[in-house]
C-alpha cells in the first residue's frame, strides 16, 4: 500500500498515457473511412469511393478534363482517333486544360445565342518565343501544329522502349528523320504535319 | 558522338525545398541533444552533469518543431493526420507518426519526472493561477519524499536507456527515406541512415556547446570548463566518425566508378563545389577536426577562455557544416536529372512559404520555446526551487 502512495504519480501518468492511447484509436477508428480499402483491400488502402466523392464537387473545382467530355460535341474527333494510335494521349495532352472552355460549352447546352470563344492557335510566329509550358499555362484551349508538342513525346531519350516511335534529335532539330523522308519544308514549325496529322498519325 | 544534356521533365524543377533540408537539420538537433542527456543519465559522465537539464529540454523544443519543415511544405497541411489514421503498412513516412510520437513520449515523461520536485515544491509553494498551473502539472500529486524521488529516478533511468535507440530509430529513419530511394545514386545507399545519425549526434552536441556557453555568458556565470571540454572530446570522437563515414561513401562510389559516377562526380567538382567541397569538407570537417584536440590537453581545464573559444569555433562550424551536408544530400540528389545527362538550376522558392526566410523564422521557434521552458522550470541544477 505504501508503495502505490508513493508511486501515486506514475499510477496517475499511466492512467492518462493509456487514456489517450485509448482515446486515439477510439478517435482513429471514427475518421477511418468505411469506404477505405473498399475493393476487398486488392489495391491496398486504395479507397474507390473516393472518385464518387470528386464527382460530386462543385463544378468550379474540376481540375482535369476526360476524353469522353470532348468527345461529347466533338465526336469526328473521336471517329478519326478511334483505330489511330493517338487514342491514349488524353486531348488535354496537346490542347490545355480547357476548363473554362468545358464550362462555356455545358452552359451553352439548349441557348442557340450562346457564343463559345475559338481556340488559340499557338505557334512561334504568333506567341513570339513562348515555351510550350508556358502556352500551356496560359491559355486555356489551344491547338497547335508545332513540333515542339510533338518532340515532348517523340523525341528519342535515354530509356525509351525500343519499339516507340522516336526520333534522335540533335539539340531539339530533327534533321536526319526529316531528310530521310524528304521534307519540303524542314526548319517549318509545323513540318510534322506535313506527313502526319494530329488525331491521325498514319503513316 | 558528343554527349548531348538532357534532362527529364519530371526532373526539371528541384520539388524540395530547404524545408526538406530543414526538417532533417531539427530531427538531428533532437536526436543529438538527446544522446548528451543520455551520456549523464546512463552512463554516468558527471562532468556532464551542468548540461543535463538542457539536453533534454533543447531536445523537447527541437523535436516540438520537428514536424514544421513539413507543414510548411505540404500543399495540404490539414491532410497529415492521414498518415496517423490510415497508415499503409509498407510507407515509410507513415512510420514516422509512431516513432515521432514515441519518442515525443518518452521525452515528455522523462522531463517531467526530471523536474518533478521542482513542479511539486513550486505548487505547494505557490498561490493563486501559478500555483494551480504548478499543480496541474504535478498531476495534483506533491509527494517529493525520498523514496518517490529513487524511483522517478529509476525511471529517467529507464527511459533514458530506451530513448536512446528510438531517438536512433528516429532519425536514422530520417536517413532510411533517402537511403531507400533507389533510383537515385546520390541517395541509395544502406549507409545513409548512419550517416544521419554521426551528423545528427554531432550537430546536437555542438547545438549545445554553443547554448551552454552563451546561456552562461548571459546569466553571468562561468561555464564548467570540464562539461565543456567533455563535451568537445564527445564533439571530436562523432565527428571523426561522420566525417570518415560521409568520406568513404564518396571514395566508395569513386573507386566502383559505377555508370552513375560520372554524373555523380560533376556533381561535386562543379555543382556542389562550394556547398560541399569548400564548406562541408574543408570549413565545417577539416577546421574542427584540427582545433577540436585542443580539449584534449592534460591541463585545457585551466585555461578555459582557450577551450572555450576553440569549442565555439569548432561548434559554429560544425553546425555549418551539418547544414551544409543536409543541403547537399536533398539538393543534390534533384540537382541531376535521372537521365544521368544534365543538371537542372536549384529553385529557393524565395517569396512563398517555404522561402530561406521562414526557414530561418522556423530555426528561431524552437530557442523562444527554450527561453519559455527556461522561465517555467529551472535548467540549472542550483536553482532548483
Amino acid at each position: 500500500m505504501k508503495f502505490i502512495w508513493e508511486t501515486l504519480h506514475l499510477w496517475i501518468l499511466l492512467t492518462l498515457i493509456i487514456a489517450g492511447g485509448v482515446g486515439f484509436v477510439f478517435v482513429q477508428q471514427q475518421l477511418v473511412p468505411e469506404t477505405y480499402g473498399d475493393l476487398q483491400g486488392r489495391y491496398g488502402p486504395y479507397r474507390a469511393a473516393a472518385l464518387d466523392e470528386l464527382k460530386l464537387q462543385p463544378e468550379g473545382s474540376i481540375r482535369f478534363i476526360a476524353d469522353n467530355v470532348c468527345h461529347e460535341c466533338h465526336e469526328s474527333v473521336h471517329e478519326e482517333r478511334a483505330e489511330a494510335k493517338h487514342i491514349t494521349v488524353s486531348c488535354v495532352h496537346c490542347h490545355g486544360h480547357a476548363t473554362e472552355h468545358v464550362q462555356l460549352a455545358k452552359a451553352a447546352v439548349g441557348n442557340e445565342n450562346a457564343v463559345i470563344p475559338v481556340a488559340h492557335i499557338w505557334d512561334d510566329e504568333s506567341d513570339g518565343n513562348a515555351t510550350m509550358a508556358a502556352a500551356f499555362a496560359k491559355h486555356d484551349l489551344l491547338t497547335t501544329e508545332h513540333k515542339t508538342v510533338c518532340l515532348s513525346c517523340h523525341e528519342r531519350v535515354v530509356g525509351m522502349p525500343e519499339d516507340f516511335q522516336s526520333i534522335i534529335t540533335v539539340v531539339g532539330h530533327v534533321d536526319n528523320h526529316l531528310e530521310e523522308q524528304g521534307a519540303d519544308e524542314p526548319l517549318a514549325f509545323n513540318t510534322c504535319f506535313e506527313c502526319h496529322s494530329g488525331h491521325d498519325t498514319a503513316p | 558522338m558528343e554527349e548531348v544534356p538532357f534532362i527529364f521533365p519530371s526532373d526539371e524543377h528541384t520539388a524540395w525545398s530547404i524545408m526538406i533540408v530543414l526538417y532533417p537539420y531539427i530531427t538531428g538537433l533532437v536526436a543529438g541533444a538527446f544522446v548528451v542527456s543520455a551520456l549523464y543519465h546512463v552512463f554516468h559522465k558527471e562532468e556532464l552533469k551542468p548540461v543535463a537539464r538542457l539536453a533534454l529540454v533543447t531536445s523537447f523544443c527541437f523535436a516540438a518543431f520537428a514536424t514544421v519543415p513539413l507543414l510548411l511544405h505540404l500543399h495540404h497541411p490539414e491532410r497529415c493526420f492521414q498518415v496517423m489514421i490510415t497508415p499503409s503498412t509498407t510507407s515509410a513516412i507513415a512510420g514516422f507518426g509512431f516513432i515521432y510520437n514515441a519518442y515525443m513520449l518518452i521525452l515528455v515523461v522523462e522531463i517531467w519526472l526530471v523536474f518533478r520536485p521542482t513542479i511539486a515544491y513550486r505548487a505547494k509553494s505557490h498561490d493563486g493561477i501559478v500555483g494551480m498551473i504548478y499543480w496541474c502539472l504535478a498531476l495534483g500529486c506533491t509527494n517529493i519524499s525520498e523514496r518517490a524521488k529513487a524511483v522517478d529516478d529509476w525511471m529517467i533511468k529507464a527511459l533514458s536507456v530506451i530513448g536512446i535507440p528510438v531517438a536512433c530509430v528516429l532519425h536514422g529513419y530520417v536517413g532510411f527515406l533517402f537511403g531507400a530511394v533507389k533510383a537515385n545514386p546520390w541517395w541509395s545507399t544502406a549507409l545513409m541512415p548512419i550517416i544521419f545519425l554521426m551528423s545528427a549526434i554531432v550537430s546536437g552536441i555542438a547545438a549545445l556547446i554553443l547554448l551552454y556557453l552563451f546561456i552562461s555568458k548571459r546569466r553571468g556565470v562561468a561555464a564548467d570548463p570540464k562539461c565543456v571540454a567533455s563535451m568537445a572530446r564527445y564533439l571530436w570522437l562523432f565527428l571523426v566518425m561522420a566525417v570518415t563515414l560521409e568520406g568513404m561513401e564518396i571514395l566508395h562510389m569513386a573507386y566502383e566508378a559505377g555508370s552513375e559516377w560520372e554524373v555523380l562526380h560533376e556533381l561535386i567538382t562543379v555543382h556542389l563545389f562550394t556547398s560541399y567541397i569548400v564548406i562541408q569538407v574543408l570549413i565545417g570537417s577539416l577546421i574542427p577536426l584540427l582545433l577540436l584536440p585542443v580539449a584534449f590537453l592534460p591541463k585545457i581545464a585551466t585555461k578555459p577562455k582557450l577551450l572555450y573559444t576553440v569549442s565555439g569555433i569548432a561548434s559554429v562550424l560544425i553546425l555549418i557544416q551539418v547544414f551544409a551536408m543536409r543541403w547537399n544530400v536533398v539538393m543534390g540528389g534533384q540537382m541531376f536529372s535521372k537521365s544521368f545527362r544534365g543538371f537542372t538550376e536549384i529553385d529557393l522558392h524565395w517569396y512563398t512559404r517555404e522561402s530561406p526566410y521562414v526557414a530561418a523564422v522556423v530555426m528561431v521557434l524552437p530557442l523562444i520555446a527554450l527561453w519559455v521552458a527556461s522561465k517555467l522550470l529551472p535548467l540549472w541544477q542550483e536553482s532548483e526551487a
